[in-house]
């Protein structure tokens, strides 16, 4: 044999200093000959005149292919109506926004007319680019059933809106509604859904095929629970069907726990499943892609960070598995095949699986027979467009016919290949509810969002991660220090993973012992400690001197930050960047490409990373960067995507080559089309540092994105980035409260007394000087909110020694609170100082909501033209004071004088960037603000200023807020200075009490209050509205019910009023459940002045169970007497509350039918 | 990496974490059901591995050692944290391309001349993996099948013995019509390198497939033998078709197959048979590659008699999807039903047999 170490083009690739041989042996050698023949060419000429033909780059392919493809039929459709999933809410998040979007571009290529019901208006498929009707209604079965009257669609699409629309599909098929107006469901069949939805005929119907599933009894009352579980033996899980994520489910060791979670789940769910719990389990998730004709295939696979027992939703996950070997991958992929043709999926589907860690047992936990949060995520990480593809497979193609998208020549019906790891976090929102709600999770999910990090390690795309989910982490760090911190590994909850760190970091725990405690495969822990050995060694080099160039490069590869270098050497962030530099130590571009570069790409779906020595795209176009919004949390979320996609297209549509980043899966942002260039990447200094180096683009657009770009633009500014639109010192000034307020003093504009305190006294004395109420603003928080209204000077104590501390350090900002005022947002867009275009919505509630949370009226209510101009005029006033060039939004307050005279005006806050309303304004005014503000941000088309809010309509909109109390056990619904909503949405109507109707049913789970039943009334009797939504109440024939003597007086003095007191036990929640069903409760109403003191707070338990018990709960005075008036209104109306055939309520129009135009 | 159809080659795993669940013991107990090796073959037949991101530490518990120190033990040399994606954009563009692994100093010295390459594509590595002496797996079996081992995969074995097959495997250019009516059917697996080195192979094969009307079934190498024996041509490919994610499409149905349908198959060639129209008298095309439209495979046609098929993909699989290992339930049962016919007897023994192959597919290292 020949021996002689000979080079080629190919070693020069293996850099010698980084690369290191794991097994040093002979050298080695391989063979080559010169090619004899290319992959074929991509031909022209289509064959088969029905043009069932293989989508191929090779002639020959298609033309053989035309005698032998099946002829599946297309069904003949014009028009097909889509259902959205509504508000984002835990459990179904934007991810809905994403997959609706897809599927609506694949019927606008089959030029099929799209009509889409969804009543969020913040996503990007709510618009006319997609759908030729767009409906702002309830996605519910009524609802729906009356827009396929009105517009007779030829079929319907269910998939594609989460377990909402699913559920209201399977709704209409019983009611008869689709056979009756033969609406077509396309894909995946009825019968299919039901069989993945009932628990029962999925056992049934696995069993048929030998597949084995968590052994189940499907229960509906506590004493079958209890028997079930003895017959499968503790510990066991129970599941509640029919609901979103996994809500009303829960582990149980014994019976007592079993008693307590039944009671729940039944509170929910007609039925529940109790099942073998398999905690400790592997889990995993394939996605599957089956067509009419059978041919099935696998997109991706995921593999969860955290064993079984934790919600996938809540767990850390990863793609594509990285802990089975061959047979176990395939022994599952076989199973999904088997199951998934067996079940007559037609479209997109994932199946859901528990795996025994030692030894080749399994069980499928459950089938999710439509689009999902994990076909987004495996979508986005793979670059496979499955909703585009699902709805074409709807529409009767087969996948052999379809393309892949990013290679564009070769057929979709094949499975990608990853050549790089993509680590998923969810991001929970926990701590905004202070100690109320447990931090721990389990078999319900709670998270808010998720990021999704690509890197060529596991610690590289770990690391990346983490930092996505919250931009004050700088990676894997220590970032909790649990005391007790064996049940911290043992018990999830939402910081486990900071738990680990601490472990390894500081207490020396071996993988072992941590894998003993968690059950977090060794894998995951062995490349865990492979940071944490790296952070070592990192300080005990000392300085950053000492790191050498093979040290800085393994760093970097292991996903350290620049920041976390720094910490570690006693250096900055700009001094390691700068050394790195000039080490040569930068990182590289790689693209998503589902075929791991086998065949050429034609999309720029990238990532960087420091595990390459080559980029795979070259830097000559010189885009313009938009940063997106990073991952959807309470305050931020799809309105921003929104805001990113129509700037980005409008950036395109003026000739420029654009540049998105983002992070999130769950958006359109990140769909590979949408920009010339996306980048799937942090939104933080050194990364956007790195891409705009390497792209030298032309600047960056801040203000879409939301907050996280803005906090980085003064940053970016100052490090020689060109940032496009409003100056970043303005953005700073803006933000600061200091230069803030005298800016607006400068301008004449008025605003509430505020000052800085920076100890107790000096808090007291500001609150005594302007009179109490005062909001206070801790800049550093211990514990519970951050922001809070106090009324006196007790809880001013209180709340600023044990919540916060307040020091020199840690000041805190006090403003004074002004009761009773109304809140107003300003949305606009300006040019250089000069308004070009505003919008002013009304608050309903009171100030002291926070706007994200409050109900927000379009055009106003109540504002007369004299405000109307005024409010103008404070928004050009700071306009022109901040020399705006893009978005901007203001809350300004409004305080009647007492005297008659003109009311206050004041502003109490604003920021130079697109807010959370913008796509609600531009929806409703029908004039796109983020295009408006795209032209202002470059300087170029810059639209002429248009007063929208002179012009009259016939027309009012609402937005309302979307929360998800009941998958936040404890949380307090209530409304306060700090957001708890986690989305929204609106409707229009004739009228406001129209609309608010329309957005109240859009709301998850409302349940129309039926006249002749009960509502519990409760709280703060000092407010007018107590009085008056109590009479028109007992007006409507509602019967009224208190726990309070106080209420009970109060109710019973007013004039043909009467208030029943009732027995309220406020631990036992059994016994209150049957209160509520004895009194026939549909309705809590209950408006207490502050939240609940603790847990045994009478109205913390009203509100509380309101929402644990599926009734409708209004907490805020404002909105109940707007309640009251819309109710009224609907029962005089008649037809409320259910469906009646062929009776079209008014506010079934389309958005282009009340706004007049297509816009 | 133990499939002896990469003998002599260097692997480029596209998949950068290499090793996360390490190497399994390949003893294995020899009974009826097995083939005596948990892997593909007695041990690593490649020449050596490249990899993006190696595991020090594994985690599974059927692993007994880390692939460095399994490859150390084997004499065989990997690289690590290398940019496997560039060099896989290399290989896309300009083919399968003579290499050497090299670090540190090596590395820095000046590459040697071109001429020094040895080209192992030039020489029979058939007859380099081939069994020397014949054997006999599973001796019970009911149909009694005769394998030609260019380099066979153990899970090809595994297929046929666990399908109730008694599996004698010979030498590659062993001559089977000298023993070919005691057989119920013939197999021929797959192999690396050129398939026109097994000239002897190709011929007897063609006097085989001439003369005999028994089943036959060749994957990949096998598969090519069959083409050029049935009168096909074969070309080395730039890249050939590699991986576990190749879609195929089915021309025609036949046993498990049906026709317009894709699957996704595994799949390690360079060479491929020549797509002609028409195709020789008795032949019909029986998979294409949805890619490239190369020959996936091969049959008999039903006006020939014969019951003869090739795939150019592994149905076996070990690794890759499952999609196609049915194949080997129709080919054994095809060969126990012509069995019975030629018998003129209906036992019906031959049906009553259970698939238990399924799940029960070794090890191999690469995940998708």
């Amino acid at each position: 044999m020949h021996r002689s170490i000979v080079g080629s083009r190919a070693t020069r690739l293996l850099q010698p200093k980084t690369a290191r041989a794991f097994s040093v042996a002979r050298p080695a050698l391989i063979a080559s000959t010169k090619p004899v023949r290319a992959v074929a060419q991509s031909a022209v000429g289509s064959f088969g005149e029905d043009g069932h033909v293989l989508n191929s780059p090779s002639e020959l392919a298609r033309r053989i292919s035309a005698k032998v493809l099946p002829k599946i039929p297309r069904p003949d459709v014009k028009k097909v109506v889509m259902l959205g999933s509504g508000g984002l809410s835990i459990g179904q998040a934007g991810e809905f926004d994403y997959s609706g979007s897809q599927a609506m571009k694949a019927l606008k290529e089959e030029g099929i007319e799209a009509i889409l019901i969804n009543p969020n208006i913040a996503t990007w498929q709510t618009s006319h680019e997609l759908a030729s009707e767009v409906y702002f209604l309830p996605v519910t079965a009524d609802y729906v059933a009356y827009v396929l009257e009105k517009e007779r669609p030829d079929g319907i699409l269910l998939t594609f809106g989460g377990q909402t629309a699913l559920n209201v599909g399977m709704q209409l098929d019983r009611m008869g509604v689709l056979e009756r107006l033969g609406v077509r469901v396309l894909g995946t069949p009825i019968r299919t859904l039901e069989i993945s939805e009932d628990r029962d005929l999925f056992v049934k119907a696995l069993n048929e095929i030998d597949i084995p599933v968590a052994m189940s009894i499907a229960v509906s009352s506590v004493n079958d629970a209890l028997k079930a579980a003895e017959e499968i033996q503790y510990p066991v899980i129970v599941r509640a069907a029919f609901t979103l994520g996994g809500l009303g489910s829960g582990f149980a060791d014994n019976p007592e726990e079993l008693r307590d979670l039944a009671a729940k789940g039944l509170a929910l769910s007609p039925q529940l499943l109790v099942e073998r719990s398999m905690k400790g389990w592997k889990e995993l998730e394939y996605e599957v892609v089956r067509d009419a004709a059978d041919n099935t295939i696998i997109c991706c696979n995921m593999e969860n960070f955290d064993p079984l027992g934790t919600h996938t939703g809540d767990s850390i996950v990863v793609a594509p598995s990285q802990t089975l070997p061959d047979d176990e991958y395939h022994m599952l992929r076989t199973a999904a095949l088997k199951t998934i043709r067996h079940l007559g999926v037609v479209g997109e589907c994932n199946i859901q699986y528990g795996l025994h860690p030692t030894s080749k047992e399994y069980r499928v936990i459950e089938v999710n027979a439509r689009l999902s949060r994990s076909s987004a995520l495996a979508s986005k990480a793979t670059g496979y467009p499955l909703a585009y593809t699902a709805a074409k497979l709807a529409l009767g193609y087969t996948l052999p016919e379809l393309p892949n998208a990013v290679t564009k020549n070769t057929t979709a019906c094949f499975e990608p290949s990853l050549d790089y790891i993509v680590t998923k976090i969810p991001k929970w929102d926990l701590a905004k509810f202070s100690g109320q709600v447990s931090r721990h999770v389990g078999s319900a999910m709670k998270s808010v969002g998720e990021v999704m990090a690509i890197g060529r390690t596991f610690e590289e795309s770990l690391q990346k991660a983490i930092r996505q989910v919250d931009p004050r982490y700088t990676g894997f760090e220590a970032y909790v220090q649990p005391e007790d911190l064996d049940y911290a590994l043992r018990a999830p909850t939402d910081t486990r993973l900071f738990a680990v760190a601490h472990a390894m970091y500081n207490k020396n725990y071996t993988v072992d012992q941590i894998h003993e405690l968690t059950k977090i495969d060794k894998w995951f822990l062995y490349k865990i400690d492979n940071i944490v050995q790296t952070s070592r060694q990192m300080k005990e080099a000392g300085s950053l001197q000492a790191l050498d160039k093979d040290f800085m490069r393994t760093a970097k590869r292991m996903g350290f930050s620049d920041l976390q270098i720094a910490e570690r050497i006693g250096s900055t962030e700009g001094e390691v960047r700068a050394y790195r530099k000039d080490l040569g130590v930068t990182p590289f571009v790689k693209r998503i490409d589902t075929l791991a570069a086998e065949y050429p790409a034609h999309t720029n779906y990238l990532y960087t990373t420091y595990n390459a020595q080559q980029h795979d795209v070259s830097f000559d176009e010189h885009g313009t960067m938009v940063l997106g919004s990073g991952v959807y949390r309470i305050g931020s979320s799809v309105e921003f995507d929104w805001c990113s996609v129509t700037c980005a297209r409008k950036l395109r549509d003026m000739g420029k080559r654009t540049i998105m980043i983002n992070y999130n899966p769950e958006t359109v942002s990140t769909d590979y089309d949408e920009a010339d260039r996306m980048y799937f990447e942090e939104l933080g200094w050194e990364r956007v540092m790195d891409i705009y180096e390497l792209e030298q683009a032309e600047g960056v657009v801040v203000s879409v994105g939301g907050q996280l770009p803005q906090n980085i633009a003064l940053r970016l500014k100052q490090s020689g980035v060109t940032v496009l639109g409003t100056d970043p010192d303005q953005i700073d000034s803006a933000e600061d409260r200091h230069k803030f307020s005298g800016i607006l003093d400068k301008a004449g504009v008025d605003q509430p007394a505020w000052t800085e305190a920076s100890s107790i006294e000096e808090a007291k004395r500001f609150a005594t000087e302007v009179g109490y109420p005062v909001l206070i603003r801790p800049s550093y928080v211990l514990s519970g909110a951050a922001m809070n209204v106090v009324y006196e000077e007790s809880a001013l104590e209180h709340n600023l020694s044990a919540a916060a501390s307040v020091s020199p350090l840690h000041p805190v900002v006090i403003t004074q609170f002004i009761e009773n005022a109304q809140e107003i947002d300003i949305d606009g867009v300006a040019y250089k100082g000069k308004l070009l275009l505003h919008a002013i919505s009304e608050h309903v509630e009171n100030a002291g909501v926070h706007s994200g949370d409050a109900t927000l009226v379009l055009p106003p209510f109540s504002l007369h033209d004299n405000d109307m101009g005024r409010l103008k005029e404070i928004a050009s006033k700071v306009a022109q004071a901040l020399e705006i060039s893009g978005p901007f939004n203001m809350q300004v307050i409004r305080q009647p004088a007492k005297d008659g005279s003109e009311a206050a005006l004041k502003v109490i806050e604003c920021n130079l960037r697109a807010s959370r309303s913008f796509p609600f304004v531009s929806k409703v005014l029908g004039t796109n603000f983020i295009e408006a503000a795209t032209a202002a941000i470059v300087g170029q088309d810059v639209p002429a200023p248009v007063d929208l809010m002179a012009v009259k309509r016939d027309y009012q909109a609402i937005k309302v807020s979307q929360f998800s109390w009941t998958r936040l056990p404890g949380a307090d619904p209530f409304l306060g200075v700090e957001m708890a909503s986690t989305g929204e949405i609106a409707s229009f109507g004739r009228n406001m009490q129209e609309a608010y109707w329309a957005a109240l049913l859009s709301t998850n789970g409302f349940k129309v209050p039926q006249a002749g039943r009960g509502v519990l009334m409760g709280g703060d009797t000092t407010k007018p509205e107590m009085a008056t939504v109590a009479r028109s109440l007992v007006d409507l024939g509602f019967k009224l019910y208190c726990s309070s003597a106080e209420v009970a007086d109060f109710l019973n003095g007013l004039p043909y009023v009467n208030c029943k007191r009732i027995f309220f036990p406020l631990k036992d929640k059994r016994k209150l459940r049957e209160v509520f069903d004895e009194w026939e409760i549909q309705c809590v109403i209950n408006l207490a002045k502050a939240r609940g003191k603790d847990a045994l707070d009478e109205d913390y338990v009203a509100r509380r169970n309101a929402v644990d018990f599926g009734i409708v709960l209004i907490n805020n005075a404002r909105c109940a007497q707007l309640f009251v008036e819309s109710l009224a209104m609907k029962m005089r109306q008649g037809n409320y509350g259910k469906y009646t055939e062929g009776r079209i309520p008014p506010e079934v129009h389309s958005w282009a039918e009340f706004v007049g135009a297509k816009v | 990496m133990t499939d002896p159809s990469y003998r002599h080659q260097i692997l480029v795993f596209t998949t950068p974490l290499i090793g996360n669940y390490g190497v399994p013991s390949n003893e294995a107990p020899t009974d009826g059901y097995d083939v005596g090796m948990m892997l593909e073959s007695k041990g690593i037949q490649c020449a050596g591995v490249v990899v993006a991101d190696v595991a020090d530490r594994y985690s599974h518990y059927q692993a007994v050692e880390s692939i460095g120190d399994w490859c150390k033990r084997s004499g065989i040399p990997g690289i690590s944290d290398v940019d496997t994606r560039a060099i896989t954009t290399l290989l896309r563009d300009q083919g399968t391309t003579l290499g050497r692994l090299a670090v540190g100093h090596d590395a820095l010295g000046p590459p040697p001349s071109p001429a020094d390459y040895w080209d192992p594509s030039l020489d029979n590595l058939v007859a380099e993996v081939s069994t020397t002496e014949p054997y006999t797996l599973n001796p019970s079996g009911d149909v009694n099948i005769a394998v030609l081992d260019f380099g066979a995969k153990a899970n090809i074995l595994r297929s046929l013995v666990r399908r109730g097959a008694r599996v004698t495997v010979y030498p590659w250019d062993f001559d089977f019509n000298s023993v070919r009516d005691e057989y119920d059917g013939l197999f021929l697996t797959n192999g690396p390198g050129d398939p026109k080195h097994a000239k002897e192979a190709i011929s007897n094969v063609r006097k085989t497939l001439e003369e005999w009307d028994r089943p036959v079934f060749g994957i990949c190498m096998g598969h090519q033998i069959i083409g050029l024996a049935a009168g096909l041509d074969a070309y080395r490919m730039t890249f050939g078709n590699r991986g576990h994610n190749q879609p195929v499409l089915a021309l025609a149905s036949s046993g498990s197959i049906l026709a317009g349908r894709v699957y996704v198959t595994s799949q390690n060639h360079q060479y491929a048979l020549t797509l002609t129209d028409p195709f020789p008298e008795g032949w019909e095309p029986f998979f294409i590659n949805c890619n490239d439209s190369s020959v996936e495979g091969i049959k008999s046609t039903a006006e020939s008699g014969k019951k003869v098929w090739g795939v150019q993909f592994h149905p076996e699989s070990a690794g890759g999807p499952l999609d196609t290992i049915e194949m080997f339930t129709d080919f054994i049962q095809t060969c126990r039903d012509d069995k019975v016919a030629r018998k003129g007897s209906g036992s019906g023994l031959g049906s009553a047999f259970a698939d238990i192959g399924i799940f029960a597919a070794a090890g191999a290292l690469f995940g998708e």
